[in-house]
């Protein structure tokens, strides 16, 4: 478990509204309440906040009851690490926060969250006693449960939920952007099959101090230098100095926000492999890599591998077939 | 001739002044708005990095869209809440530089799993459903874990973990296994859903099949990892994972009710 000398002050008041609706619950919306005794959503999944050394930060998380049952909710700060790959982040056990080290860090006492009710939690953020420059990859959890749970006539088990918010924070006394892409590796074939798509995945590093959007995207080019192929990468953030594979999507207009970037409201599926495929591919394709400030060109070489084979295989069935038949004549 | 060559240039004219009044309305504040704005606000006490503050989250939404950011005010209290009805943005105090935008929504259908008076040698076994919406592209996992294996009330005895059918090589929290025969006794859980873990859908053993393959929870109070239950790197909308439980007891167990809780959690992919 790593410790980060950070103190958070768990800021006692919620600021909550009480948004009820009205008695009369259309129908509709009736069903939609039904069977969800733990419900919540949280907003903002994900919040990526920079601060300056000795600078404090206000960062309210927006948590709602979407469920019909009162909860119970504690709170619980933990660090995670990325996967490398998708995303994902891997929570470390235990909480980051140590009484021990942060002896005026409180988290305060359960609360209570009803029906419909919104919650702002605001946490401020005070990095006093932190000195060190780089990104913190954190999670907020808000642990769950019903106040009205039975327990059965039998054996049995209670079930809690919890659900999480993410905050990478990056302390650094320098305003300007510090991450940088490199193109970690590119898997993808010497030689293909003439029969077979080309696929190609690349995985992105990030060498700087915070997260980076990725930007940039892939062509692929015949051998009179013409683009027969392209896609364009979803913008996933790496974290400081870590990888994760390149998302993207075949480039089209139809798929770009208003800031000429993949909407992911707007495509489908999310490729992890880029590939192209054609009716018969022949001789060197290459396939063109812009990531970032960054460019890579790698040459595919496509063969008729499986014809050949069956060629040669055929050739000598034949030779054995009338060698044979000759011996037997 | 000299009709023609006026009525060119009074056409050139009126070609040009719409020209000019295109470019002066493009230019305004009503159908362009301060891009150089958005790209990146700075002053002495804030910084939006990156510019594009609904990057890789959706996009904004009306005229109360999610965002919030900062204007650089020096008060320690939020303003207001996003989300609330009538409330246009929420403001805090400090910078921030991105905000995902949406929600992140999470449900369970019952959190009172009653499996009964138990008898020895039948498979017990009750359900519930997991729910998952998310809007951002870098998907969710839900994690799942028990706080102890199933405890006699008096905290005695235990039934143990199931490990499976004997002959599959037994199963633990990371990995199901087959378990149907009733004479082996335990507590297990079986998932179905798209976006369950892949060796609740293996085909060797055969998982395929609804409710035959089952793992142990991860027990925390042996230190265990919580596990990866069901994940997307993708957006999610009412994403569903039917979880069955699975407890048998043997012979010799000591009568009475066993309890114990199972914890769920949700994170965003960022």
């Amino acid at each position: 478990m790593k410790k980060i000398f950070l103190s958070i002050l768990f800021l006692s008041s919620f600021f909550y509204s009480r948004i009820f609706y009205s008695k009369t619950i259309p129908l509709a919306q009736a069903q939609l309440l039904q069977n969800k005794p733990l419900s919540l959503s949280v907003s903002p999944p994900t919040a990526y906040l920079h601060l300056k050394p000795d600078e404090s930060l206000l960062h309210t998380i927006s948590l709602k009851n979407t469920g019909d049952q009162t909860l119970s909710v504690t709170m619980q700060l933990t660090d995670f690490k990325p996967d490398g790959v998708s995303g994902k982040p891997i929570l470390s056990n235990g909480t980051v926060f140590d009484k021990a080290i942060n002896p005026n860090l409180s988290f305060g006492e359960p609360f209570l969250i009803e029906p419909n009710e919104n919650r702002s939690i605001s946490l401020r953020l005070d990095t006093a006693k932190l000195s060190v420059e780089k990104e913190y990859p954190l999670t907020v959890l808000f642990h769950a449960k019903s106040v009205s749970n039975g327990a059965g006539e039998g054996s049995g088990a209670s079930v809690a939920g919890t659900i999480a918010s993410n905050l990478i924070l990056f302390i650094s006394p320098n305003e300007e952007s510090q991450g940088e892409l490199l193109i970690e590796n590119v898997d993808a074939p010497i030689i293909v099959d003439s029969f077979f798509p080309i696929q190609i995945s690349i995985l992105a590093k990030n060498v700087g101090l915070n997260a980076m959007p990725i930007r940039g995207e892939l062509k692929i080019k015949n051998i009179m230098n013409q683009v027969i192929d392209e896609y364009i990468f979803y913008p996933d953030r790496v974290l400081a100095d870590s990888t994760r594979q390149i998302r993207g999507a075949p480039f089209s207009a139809q798929i770009l926000d208003e800031n000429q970037e993949l909407d992911p409201e707007k495509v489908k599926n999310l490729q992890t492999k880029f590939s192209y495929k054609s009716l018969f591919l022949l001789g060197p394709y290459k396939i063109s890599i812009n990531l970032d400030q960054q460019q890579r060109e790698i040459t595919v070489i496509a063969l008729p591998i499986s014809l050949l084979a069956l060629i040669i295989i055929g050739v000598l069935m034949y030779v054995s077939y009338t060698t044979l038949r000759k011996k037997i004549v | 001739m000299k009709v023609f060559t006026q009525f060119t240039k009074t056409k050139k004219i009126t070609g040009f002044s719409l020209i000019f009044l295109l470019i002066t309305a493009l230019t305004s504040q009503q159908i362009l708005p301060p891009l150089a704005e958005a790209e990146r606000l700075e002053s002495d006490s804030y910084i939006i990095q990156f510019g594009n503050f609904n990057m890789g989250a959706g996009k904004r939404e009306g005229t109360s869209y999610d965002l919030s950011y900062t204007l650089g005010q020096t008060a320690s209290g939020p303003y207001g809440d996003y989300g609330d009805t009538g409330s246009t943005y929420f403001v805090g105090s400090g910078f921030q530089y991105i905000y995902q935008i949406g929600e992140f929504e999470f449900s369970i259908s019952d959190l009172d799993l009653d499996f009964g008076i138990m008898t020895p040698g039948v498979l017990s076994q009750v359900d519930n459903t997991l729910t998952i919406s998310t809007r951002g592209a870098g998907g969710y996992t839900v994690y799942g874990y028990e706080t102890q294996p199933m405890t006699h009330h008096t905290g005695t005895t235990e039934i143990d973990d199931t490990t499976c059918d004997a002959g599959t090589g037994g199963c633990d929290e990371t990995e199901a296994k087959e378990w149907d025969d009733a004479d082996e006794p335990g507590f297990g859980f079986n998932a179905q859903g798209d976006t369950v873990s892949s060796d609740f859908k293996s085909t060797d053993p055969d998982c395929s099949s609804d409710s035959i393959c089952f793992r142990q929870f991860a027990d925390q109070s042996n230190s265990e990892s919580m596990q990866a239950i069901m994940s997307s790197a993708y957006i999610a909308d009412d994403v569903e994972a039917l979880i069955t439980y699975q407890l048998g007891i043997e012979g010799i167990q000591a009568a009475g009710n066993y309890q114990t809780s199972i914890v769920y959690i949700a994170v965003p992919g960022y």
